[in-house]
Order: structure tokens, then C-alpha cells, then sequence
């Protein structure tokens, strides 16, 4: 007779093994990081630039500049460009980060020349017409507004500012005057300096063949490069003060959004591994405690999470609900109750198996497929770490104790440090 | 080329493996043939509510969550106004814990008050964050029913209103379980580095045992053919005014869905596309302008979605969005301009496998359809489609009659 109480027998793994990346060097010395995995004649190729946020004093100038890539270059026009990546199947997508910004290119492997041909030409050739870019920042202007609408937007912005200093570089956020800042020469500018093979990082994911490595280098290989030193001083002190409650009016607002948290540490501190597993027992799944409590057992919300984020400079830990707009109180209560009992009672055998189990699968996960392959690769790349992160990730995984999981709340998850932001209608 | 077994239980359980021996990643998907449109015009939302409930505890494991999480696999679910899909993944060694898991809340829910009570808040907590606390939220709310006079569709699958999920009972939520969820109702998919005997065994041994339940055959109102064309103006705190237009299509598995697919994509399937080109880039009349289908298996809708540009008035927007359409229903489209959106197609095809979920559960829906198998011959048949076909759609569904038009205005 079948026991349906009994759970299966399963297995949690005691080694994970991926495909790793290898490193070559195009003829000019740009770096070439390639990940051979999958069975689908299709590569992912990113094209990373340090060329992100933090190097325009306009926030909006490394975003605009990133997004008039594939809007015009020398002799193709931006629906020509769009129409030969469209023919070939291939996707283009464009990203603007803090630190790095890039192309990514999608293809079939039969088309990859091509394809490619383009994406050189975008990356060495763009114009920036003044109409598209006058086009793009009204769109864009457009969506802002429609964002500054959102109370999870209002409360995010300001999150940054209590958390970094509104000073700081992390906390500097698109206003509304930055749009009618850009023009057309400073993005030139940006183009020339931060575009600069200098800065140039690629990653093939995928079915790689090795002629690819030659296709590349025949676009990106051949062009000496420059080292210039043009290292920002920026000033990444942080000005962090706890403020228990910050009110941002949001009128009409039937839900609150949430944003409970404070300064942190990054991937290169030696505690953010063990912090990153600690949290997953207090809002880093589905079954965490924030969600069994405040969303499965109260009710109050959608959901809820916390996570500790990091950035290259300095990482901030963040609890996250959109509630009711007559519990979201009750909510905070909630959410410093659990903070509370998370720091004076160890986590029991049974929790912190199934978490060890549930890390242990989402590793394994990570590393499925070529592009997640290539993902934690370069969440690797950005910090300038190594694949033993991922050792000792999974060694933390295996060997964290109770104690260490209350010893580390007690260090970094204390509400008495942490800042309360709220947006919702009064 | 995806490759299957199939096989039917003799409870009616319809069983799909794929093998992709390149994860070490096992997907499990059971899709269930019920969505928003089962639900009675009274009680709606339901559908999706009972989505929740299913992570509520089943007869014999109070937390489903929990022992999931133990064998190191994570799960989702989603409801459309056509089916429920539940969804796992996981190392491929615990496999037999997802058979468990979902075999015992096919068999029976644990059906307590308070896994009701929470969910009915936290349901109407995801209704407000996302239809109504967030701007345009509302659109479907508002469009459905005045696109729909007969067929459920008319309801959006978060319900009508918060008072059909604040009402839902007890008695209502068994009735619904006993009347959807079976496994005669069910198509569950395996994809990853499986072998058919081993998930046939495991079939056998968990959902071989649940008997097969009374599934009343579904009969759905017919929508009737729209005779003239409606409008609806309202006005919302939003900053940017919208528009919305959409028009009746055949049903998904009409021949004629894969040239009305095509001549969505010509219209706006990526930057090179005619809506993009010419309304947002050239004359910047949209700051964003889209074509699509719904993707519902019934009587679907053609929809355009856009936000007007800065002093554009609704008159002009609409004049040129329909020039554009008046223009792809007089000439025919160039030959590359379709070989375009076919190629697009392929290699989306190509993207999409590499994915072991993706596969799970395109295979249940491509079941659900009529045959699996179907998913290896929508390239054929994308590429059978000729610029004639695209006139013919665009003439037959793009008429003043047949069309919805929303005019979503910003309070100024």
C-alpha cells in the first residue's frame, strides 16, 4: 500500500559540476572569455564596457549613450541596422549598469558574422543622430513619468538616498531636469571615452566553435588599443544614518510600499557569503520566514523578501512588501518581530536543512545552460573574484552551523540600525 | 526537433517525456484544463484564487512548499482565462518527490479555513498592487467586457471585482476542486534526463491510484460576430494618455492563426517593424506602440496598445495608426519584409529549446491544443503562410465593426 505521508527518498549533491569559462586573448590583448555548453547551434555574446552610471555626472548621459547604440552609425541608419538584426533572427539587447554597461547579441550561430558585423559597427561607428536622440529621451521622459507614479519607485529612490548619503553616487537617481540636460556632444564624448576598446570585456556563451574566436577577432582584434588612465575619482564614502520613518506621500495610493534596511557589505567582504545563506532563512524564498508569517499566515501582502545586495563599492541589506494600505504598520511590526526572534533563538535542524537543500538546488540551477553558465561567470567577472567563490559558496551551504547563522544576524540584521521608508496615500 | 514518448493512464492522466540529457535539471509540468473561463459570471477570480489554495497543504502533506524546498527543487503556477499550470524544477535524483507532491493535491486538498482566508487576502493584495495601484492597471478591466458581450473572456482571470474573492466559501472552493481538477482534466509533462519507463513506473505508482473524476463537458457561449464598432473614453491620474484597439480573430487553432500571427510581427515584432519605424521613430506620434495577439485559445482579440506622444491629440494618433492598417489591407507586404518575421520565428524556436521548463510546458499546452507533436511543426507552418494570406487577415479582421477602441486619458 502506498504511504502518501511518507516523503520519497532524495539526494542532496555533494559536488556540483558546471562548465567553466576560458580565457584567450584577442591579438590586441582584449580579453576573450568563452563557455562551451548546450546543444543548440546559438551563441549569446556580450560585449562589456566599464562605461556604467558612475562615469557621467548626468546619470542620464551613460544610459542615453547605451541606448543610441543601434540608432545609427556611420553608413547604416537605425531601421537599417534593426532590419538586418531582425532578418538574421538575431536580438540585440542594451544595458546600463552602475559600473559596466553593454551590447548583448543573440544569434543563430550561421548568422554570427553578420550579425556581428553590425554590432562592430555599432560599437565603432555610432553617430548618434539628433532626431532618434531627441526621439528616444521624449519616449523615455514619458516613461519616467509613468514610473515616478509608482509608490515601489518612490520608495526605492529614496531607500538609495538614506542608505548611501543622497550624496552618494549609488543615490543619484534620473530627475526629471537631467532630460533636458543631454545633448549630442556629450554623448559623442562618452562614446569616444568609455567605448574604447581599452575597456573591452567579451563573453561567448553557448556552441562555440572556434572559428568564432577568429570572426571576433577579425572585427575587434585588429585595432591597437590604448590604455588611457582616466580612473574617476569618486568618492565612495558612504553617509548612512538610521531613520525610522521616512513618509513619502503617494496620493490615491490603495497599497504601501516598503522598504525596511541599511548600508551593508559586498561579495569581496568575507562575511557576505555566509550573510547572503543567513538571509535566505528570513526572506530569501518562498518558504522564508517574512513570507510564512506576513504573507501565508497574515495575509498582508503579495509578498515579501529581503536580500542583501551588492554593489562594487558597498552592498545594502532590504526587506521588501507592497501591503495593505491599513496593515503596512502591522507589517513593519511583523517584519521586527521576526528580526528580533532571527537574532536570539537558533534556527533549528530541520529549517536549516531545508534550506541547505533548497540553496543547494538553486546552485545547481544557476549553473543550467549556457546563458546561466554565463551569468555567474560574470557576477564573477564585475568583482574580479574567481570560481573558488562558488566553492566556498557551496562549502558555506554545506557546513554553516546555527550558531554562526545568530552570530551573523546579530552583526548585520538589527532593526535598531535599520531605516523604515513608506509610500502610500495618507 | 523536440522529441517525446506519450502516454495515457488508465485514469485518464495524459503523460508527456522528453528526454534532454544535457541538465542536470528535471521539469515537471501539469497543466490543468481550467481557467477563468469555467467560472460562473458571479463568482469569478476563482480560477486563480484555487491556484493559490493548491500551496495551501493537500490531503496528506500540510506543506507543500516545505518539502519541496527540502529536495532542492522551486516551483510556480500560473492561470490564464484558459488553463491552470502548475510547475517544478528540480535536481533530476529527487524526481520522485514531484510526483508525490503533485499526485496528493491531485488527489485531495487539505481544504482548511484558514489556508482560505489567508489566500483571499493575499489574492486581493496581488489585485490591488496589480491592477490597481499601478498605472493603466485597469485596462483590461475595462476593456474586456466591452469587447466580449457573451463569452467568459468578458472577466479578466484576477476576477470582475475584489467582492467575487472576498465572497468565496468553503462549499465553493471543494465544488470548484471536484469539478476541474482530475485526472482525466490533467496533462503533465517531464522533460529532462529521464527515462519514459522510470516516469512511467512513477506515474503508475502515484497517479495511477486517483480515480478518475465525472468532467462535465464545457459549453461556452459562442461570442456572437461584433456588428458595430465600440468605444469607451475614460479618464485616470495617469501622466501619459493611451490607446487601445483591438478587434475580434479566429480562434487558436483556426489554419488562419499563423498568418494573423505574421501580420502582427510585420506590424510591430521588433525595431525594424512597421508600427515602430514609422509611428515612434519617424513621426513620433507613440512614444510606444504595440501589435499582438491575446494568445487565447477561444475567439482570441488582435489588440494595438499605445502611449501617445506628447501633444498628440487621440484624432491624429488614431488617423495614422489606421492609415498604417488601411495600408496593409490595400497592398500586399514585401517578400522579404514576411521572410523577416519568419526568420525571427525560427530562431525564437531555436532560443526557446534550450530551456528544459520552456519545453514542459509548451508540450502540455501544444497537448491541449489537440497533439504535442505541434510544436514541431510551427515552423512549417509559419513559413507556409504567403504575403497574400496577410492581406486576406488584414482585410477580413481590421473593419470599423469589429473593432474596441479605449481612449485612456490623462486627468490633466
Amino acid at each position: 500500500m502506498l504511504d502518501r505521508k511518507k516523503t520519497p527518498q532524495f539526494q542532496t549533491a555533494e559536488k556540483i559540476n558546471f562548465v567553466k569559462a576560458e580565457k584567450k586573448f584577442l591579438d590586441n590583448g582584449i580579453p576573450y572569455y568563452y563557455i562551451n555548453a548546450g546543444e543548440q547551434e546559438l551563441v549569446k555574446i556580450n560585449f562589456l564596457f566599464e562605461a556604467g552610471a558612475v562615469n557621467s555626472p548626468n546619470p542620464l548621459i551613460a544610459e542615453t549613450t547605451n541606448a543610441m547604440l543601434n540608432e545609427g552609425t556611420k553608413d547604416l541608419s537605425a531601421a537599417q541596422i534593426a532590419q538586418i538584426i531582425d532578418f538574421y533572427g538575431a536580438y540585440i539587447s542594451l544595458e546600463t549598469g552602475r559600473h559596466n554597461s553593454g551590447v548583448t547579441l543573440y544569434t543563430l550561430n550561421k548568422h554570427l558574422e553578420k550579425t556581428i558585423a553590425i554590432v562592430y559597427k555599432m560599437l565603432n561607428e555610432s553617430v548618434f543622430p539628433e532626431k532618434e536622440t531627441d526621439t528616444y529621451l521624449k519616449n523615455e521622459f514619458q516613461d519616467f513619468l509613468i514610473d515616478k507614479e509608482k509608490p515601489e519607485v518612490l520608495a526605492r529612490t529614496q531607500f538609495y538616498k538614506t542608505v548611501f548619503g543622497s550624496k552618494h553616487i549609488y543615490a543619484s537617481a534620473i530627475e526629471e531636469h537631467h532630460y533636458k540636460q543631454v545633448n549630442k556632444q556629450q554623448l559623442v564624448d562618452f562614446y569616444n571615452k568609455y567605448y574604447n576598446f581599452s575597456k573591452l570585456s567579451i563573453i561567448v556563451s553557448g556552441k562555440v566553435e572556434t572559428q568564432h574566436f577568429d570572426i571576433l577577432n577579425k572585427y575587434f582584434g585588429k585595432q591597437t588599443i590604448i590604455k588611457t588612465n582616466d580612473s574617476l575619482n569618486i568618492d565612495y564614502t558612504t553617509d548612512y544614518k538610521p531613520s525610522q520613518n521616512i513618509f513619502i506621500e503617494k496620493k490615491d495610493a490603495v497599497q504601501a510600499s516598503i522598504k525596511i534596511g541599511q548600508i551593508s557589505i559586498n561579495k569581496n567582504h568575507s562575511d557576505f557569503i555566509k550573510l547572503s545563506v543567513t538571509n535566505t532563512f528570513l526572506g530569501g524564498y518562498f518558504g522564508s520566514r517574512l513570507m510564512a508569517n506576513i504573507r501565508e499566515d497574515k495575509g498582508y501582502t503579495y509578498g515579501i523578501y529581503s536580500a542583501n545586495v551588492s554593489q562594487l563599492h558597498s552592498g545594502l541589506f532590504v526587506i521588501a512588501a507592497e501591503t495593505g494600505k491599513e496593515v503596512y504598520q502591522k507589517a513593519i511590526d511583523e517584519v521586527f518581530k521576526e528580526l528580533k526572534i532571527f537574532r536570539t533563538t537558533l534556527v533549528k535542524n530541520e529549517e536549516l536543512q531545508r534550506v541547505r537543500n533548497y540553496l543547494t538546488g538553486q546552485l545547481a540551477s544557476s549553473f543550467d545552460g549556457p546563458f546561466s553558465l554565463s551569468s555567474a561567470f560574470q557576477s564573477l567577472l564585475e568583482y574580479d573574484l574567481d570560481y573558488t567563490f562558488f566553492d566556498n559558496y557551496f562549502n558555506t551551504i554545506k557546513n554553516i552551523k546555527a550558531e554562526e547563522i545568530r552570530d551573523i544576524a546579530q552583526k548585520y540584521l538589527n532593526e535598531e540600525t535599520m531605516s523604515v521608508i513608506t509610500s502610500c496615500s495618507k | 526537433m523536440i522529441k517525446f514518448d506519450k502516454f495515457t493512464l488508465d485514469n485518464g492522466l495524459r503523460v508527456i517525456v522528453h528526454k534532454d540529457k544535457n541538465t542536470p535539471i528535471v521539469a515537471m509540468n501539469i497543466l490543468y484544463d481550467v481557467g477563468a473561463k469555467d467560472e460562473s459570471p458571479d463568482k469569478t477570480g476563482f480560477a486563480h484564487l484555487f491556484e493559490h489554495l493548491m500551496f495551501g497543504g493537500s490531503i496528506n502533506i500540510p506543506h507543500y512548499d516545505k518539502v519541496l524546498q527540502e529536495a532542492g527543487g522551486s516551483n510556480n503556477a500560473f492561470t490564464n482565462n484558459d488553463i491552470t499550470n502548475y510547475y517544478i524544477t528540480l535536481p533530476k535524483e529527487n524526481i520522485e518527490t514531484a510526483f508525490w507532491l503533485e499526485s496528493d493535491r491531485m488527489l485531495s486538498l487539505a481544504f482548511t479555513e484558514k489556508s482560505l482566508e489567508v489566500q483571499r487576502s493575499v489574492v486581493i493584495e496581488e489585485y490591488k498592487q496589480r491592477y490597481l495601484n499601478a498605472p493603466y492597471g485597469d485596462v483590461w478591466l475595462l476593456l474586456r467586457p466591452l469587447a466580449y458581450k457573451k463569452h467568459p473572456y468578458l472577466w479578466p482571470t484576477i476576477g470582475k471585482e475584489i467582492s467575487h474573492i472576498e465572497d468565496a466559501v468553503m462549499q465553493d472552493v471543494k465544488d470548484f476542486f471536484y469539478k476541474h481538477y482530475a485526472p482525466n482534466n490533467a496533462i503533465m509533462t517531464i522533460a529532462g534526463d529521464v527515462d519514459t519507463e522510470e516516469v512511467k513506473r512513477l506515474a503508475e505508482k502515484w497517479f495511477g491510484p486517483i480515480e478518475k473524476r465525472d468532467i462535465q463537458e464545457r459549453k461556452l457561449p459562442k461570442e456572437p460576430k461584433q456588428l458595430k464598432a465600440e468605444s469607451l473614453t475614460v479618464e485616470r491620474d495617469v501622466p501619459v494618455n493611451a490607446f487601445y484597439k483591438v478587434y475580434h480573430i479566429e480562434a487558436r487553432n483556426h489554419p488562419d492563426f499563423f498568418a494573423t500571427d505574421l501580420l502582427s510581427d510585420v506590424l510591430s515584432n521588433g525595431d525594424s517593424s512597421r508600427l515602430y519605424d514609422k509611428l515612434v521613430k519617424e513621426k513620433n506620434i507613440f512614444s510606444s506602440i504595440n501589435a499582438f495577439l491575446m494568445g487565447s485559445i477561444d475567439d482570441d482579440l488582435f489588440v494595438f496598445s499605445g502611449k501617445l506622444s506628447e501633444g498628440v491629440s487621440y484624432e491624429t494618433a488614431e488617423e495614422l495608426l489606421m492609415k498604417e492598417v488601411e495600408l496593409i489591407k490595400a497592398e500586399l507586404v514585401g517578400e522579404e519584409e514576411l521572410q523577416k518575421v519568419k526568420n525571427k520565428i525560427e530562431s525564437k524556436h531555436v532560443f526557446d529549446e534550450t530551456d528544459v521548463l520552456n519545453k514542459a510546458m509548451n508540450l502540455s499546452y501544444y497537448e491541449l491544443l489537440g497533439d504535442a507533436d505541434i510544436i514541431n511543426n510551427l515552423v512549417k507552418k509559419y513559413s507556409a503562410v504567403k504575403v497574400e494570406d496577410i492581406k486576406r487577415i488584414a482585410n477580413k479582421i481590421f473593419t470599423k465593426e469589429n473593432s474596441t477602441t479605449l481612449y485612456y486619458k490623462a486627468k490633466k
